[in-house]
């Protein structure tokens, strides 16, 4: 448990649970302890070299220091410490001020602002989106920005509602469930929960509002071969990781947008499975960067962001019940991290100072060379 | 407390114990701030089904509410008036919990929750006084079984409970269970307040029935599961029953509205059930997680002076509304994991309670992975390799 306490102000909490990443992180072994240092831009107006493609992968569940990089949580994410952190900059304070609800937390992720919507409408993102900001400016088609999401709540994060913008400059949505979910077959009803917030074993299910023929035909998939490897899987992330090599192959997208969702399986209160879900997202992370190494158009003209959307409750929060849920807006469950790597982005480098994760938009934008107008964020200096 | 001299209306229906305490505070439940005022007629309302120390506990805040007030006292109850507050802020008398979902949704949407924490935990300092004033001296005793039908793991267990307590790695825990148990009744046999001494079972009962021990057993509670898993997934059925509809739904729902509850289980304790079963929309349904949560809600609730808890194997599957035998398998090194945090958890809610200095809490594996024991003549980070049995641990722990 991190000694920080419970009655102190949410940022200067957040400043606490800053000093403590950092410890967690100079207990690494090898070279990354010995090089971790405090970044900071200095005065160098120096324009750097970015990445022509990025890949943003969003826990949409979030996981707690303890089970991260916490010296009792980092036997969960050994690829994340050992293979991404010394090749990253790692922010150590990236806090939330928004809604608590995965959908609407991400959508405010992709637009920059903190979204006010209802986490569990079918509503599109008030505020533009950088899929919107970066194909209205660059010009760029429908099948060069993606979205993969989890679940069907997540169907309209593509586009905003925003008059200057909207559908039809937003990312191709793509939900791995709803493809999987065609016909009668029951053997894939494991994969297809559509949420962990509830009792809600809604399994998902095609929403004839969209239309999955043209996703299926932007995405050129073979349904034989989704089908085949889905049954030799236990987890739906592990779909949205076999869509995201698929295009990163087929069709190269330049921006592609993961949101995994197992670890949210928290919220059945198991312990066991909320760990297991953390290290699969461990492994899933480390093959998509195995995956940027070895496809050409990836290797070295990629910029990875990883990022939880948020926390989760702090143990000593009387009115939460720990690791289980995201609702009592504690620092902790506000509280959380960011690595980001590519070309012209600084390697084993760590930052303390608080960043909100409405800051990833502008910094984004800045990279792939649009406006992003409308967000309310600040663009990470430590990046640019 | 009273800020205002006209009376509100207050909710229509309140079930008569409820009605009467209602009655008795009206002025000063019509001064209150909303917020708090729909909190309180809350709580007000469940008032015929609470435990008897719940039922004190909020008849001495509604007191000390109503005493002349300290300026702190009265700058926190203040404070609740600055919160942001949806339109209709009267409902919050008249209709107390559709008030507090749309005031809950509204801070979220205001971006107001910090400010709602502030005065929520400012609130606290009033509740931990009247706590302190109604504290009556007893050594309370928790007792947690974990590793039922798991391996010996090389993973150590209670790592996060060892640091404030006493590990015996040579444990005999062979008579274990029937010396807690015994234990356990001589206590009850003091004839304190009802609902004072517990037993929550994660699997199949072995405890013969008492009637001086409040029991829970989460087999036993599968025909109401049952039911309750119908009920939902008729709901889930209207079209635009998201899941915040459905959790909306759950915390309507009343014994009367769910059937199968084992007979030995009075109205009071029907009422907890489906507090404990409809709390987080069900997602407290895997064995462990109910027991985690029954244990919390027990030690909030009842305060109780004695419980023993048994963690059990749970299914693989954490869907309460998936019911195939193929989803029904047991993982017992997965509830063992489960049941390590479970206990520290409820170690954690223990500590919330009064005079928690002099409790005793022990944890001991049933696979062979050793004790914790946390309380009175236990060193903090202390490892023992002597032979312990339980019987030991809690002598030790009373002289």
């Amino acid at each position: 448990m991190l000694d920080v306490p419970v009655n102190l102000p949410l940022l200067e909490r957040a400043t606490q649970l800053a000093i403590s990443r950092r410890r967690f992180l100079r207990t690494l072994t090898g070279a990354a302890t010995a090089n971790l240092v405090v970044a900071s831009r200095g005065s160098t107006t120096m324009r750097r070299s970015y990445g022509s493609k990025s890949i943003i992968v969003t826990f949409g569940g979030g996981a707690r220091d303890q089970e991260t990089f916490a010296p009792e949580g980092q036997q969960y994410i050994p690829r994340i410490l050992t293979e991404l952190i010394p090749r990253s900059t790692f922010y150590t304070q990236v806090i939330n001020r928004g809604i608590l609800g995965h959908y609407v937390a991400n959508a405010g992720l992709a637009t920059g602002c903190y979204e006010s919507f209802n986490n569990f409408a079918s509503i599109q993102p008030t505020n533009p989106t950088i899929f919107e900001y970066y194909r209205q400016d660059r010009r760029r088609p429908a099948e060069d920005v993606w979205v993969i999401a989890p679940s069907n709540g997540f169907s309209r994060i593509g586009a905003s509602s925003h008059y200057a913008y909207g559908s039809s400059r937003g990312a191709t949505v793509v939900l791995p469930k709803q493809l999987l979910s065609v016909g009668d077959d029951h053997r894939f009803e494991s994969l297809l929960r559509d949420s962990y917030e509830g009792p809600a074993s809604n399994l998902i299910s095609r929403d004839p509002r969209r239309d999955n023929e043209m996703v299926e035909r932007l995405l050129r998939l073979s349904m034989t071969d989704f089908k085949d490897h889905a049954r030799n899987i236990s987890s739906p992330d592990e779909l949205s990781l076999y869509i995201a090599l698929h295009l990163m192959r087929n069709l190269a997208p330049s921006l592609i947008w993961i949101t995994l969702h197992d670890i949210d399986i928290a919220h059945a209160g198991a312990f066991s499975l909320y760990t297991e879900a953390i290290e699969r997202t461990d492994r899933i992370c480390a093959e998509l960067v195995h995956a940027l190494d070895r496809e050409p158009e990836y290797k070295d003209r990629t910029n990875l962001f990883i990022l939880p959307d948020f926390g989760r409750d702090a143990d000593d929060d009387a009115s939460g019940n720990g690791f289980q849920h995201h609702r009592t807006g504690d620092a902790l469950s506000r509280t959380t991290w960011l690595l980001a790597m590519g070309p012209g982005i600084r390697k084993n480098t760590t930052v303390d100072r608080p960043v909100e994760s409405i800051d990833l938009v502008p910094t984004l934008a800045q990279m792939l060379g649009c406006e992003p107008r409308f967000s309310q964020g600040r663009p990470l200096t430590e990046l640019l | 407390m009273s800020l205002t001299t006209s009376f509100r209306e207050l909710p229509s229906q309140l079930p008569p114990l409820a009605d009467t305490l209602a009655a008795k505070h009206r002025a000063l439940l019509s001064g209150l701030p909303p917020v708090l005022a729909a909190s309180l007629l809350i709580e007000i309302s469940r008032y015929d089904w609470m435990f008897p120390a719940e039922r004190k506990e909020l008849e001495g805040q509604l007191q000390f509410l109503s005493a002349t007030p300290t300026a702190e006292t009265q700058r926190i109850v203040l404070s609740f008036r600055s919160l942001p507050l949806p339109a209709e802020a009267s409902a919050a008398w008249s209709h107390p919990k559709l008030f507090l979902q749309a005031f809950t949704a509204h801070l979220w949407q205001v971006h107001a929750t910090e400010q709602w924490r502030q005065c929520a935990e400012a609130y606290g300092s009033i509740l931990d006084q009247v706590r302190k004033d109604l504290f009556v001296s007893a050594s309370r005793s928790v007792v947690v079984f974990l590793g039922q039908g798991a391996n010996k793991s090389t993973r150590p267990l209670f790592s996060q409970l060892r640091k404030h307590g006493t590990y015996f790695a040579q444990i005999d825990h062979t008579a274990a269970l029937d010396d807690a148990r015994a234990i356990q009744e001589k206590r009850a046999l003091k004839g304190e307040q009802p609902y004072a001494h517990w037993q929550i079972e994660g699997g199949k009962p072995t405890a013969p029935p008492s009637t001086r021990i409040s029991q829970l057993f989460y087999p036993e509670l599968k025909p109401v599961r049952d039911v309750l898993a119908q009920l939902v997934r008729k709901e889930m059925t209207i079209a635009e029953m998201g899941p915040e509809k459905v959790r909306s739904y759950m915390m309507t729902l009343e014994p009367a509205d769910l059937s199968g509850f084992p007979e030995h289980q009075d109205t009071v304790m029907r009422h907890f059930v489906v507090n404990i079963l409809c709390d987080g929309s069900g997602t407290q349904n895997l064995s462990t997680s109910f027991v985690q949560w029954s244990a919390r809600e027990v030690l909030r609730r009842a305060q109780p002076t004695t419980m023993l808890i048994r963690f059990a194997p749970r299914v693989r599957n954490a869907d309460f509304l998936d019911v195939r035998p193929t989803n029904l398998a047991l993982d017992a090194n997965g509830a063992l994991i489960d049941a390590d945090i479970g206990a520290y958890y409820t170690w954690l809610n223990l500590r919330r309670l009064p005079n928690a200095a002099t409790t005793q809490f022990i944890a001991i594996a049933e696979n062979g992975q050793g004790a914790v024991a946390i309380g009175p003549g236990m060193s903090a980070g202390a490892i023992t390799q002597s032979p312990a049995t339980l019987k030991k641990i809690v002598e030790w722990m009373s002289t």
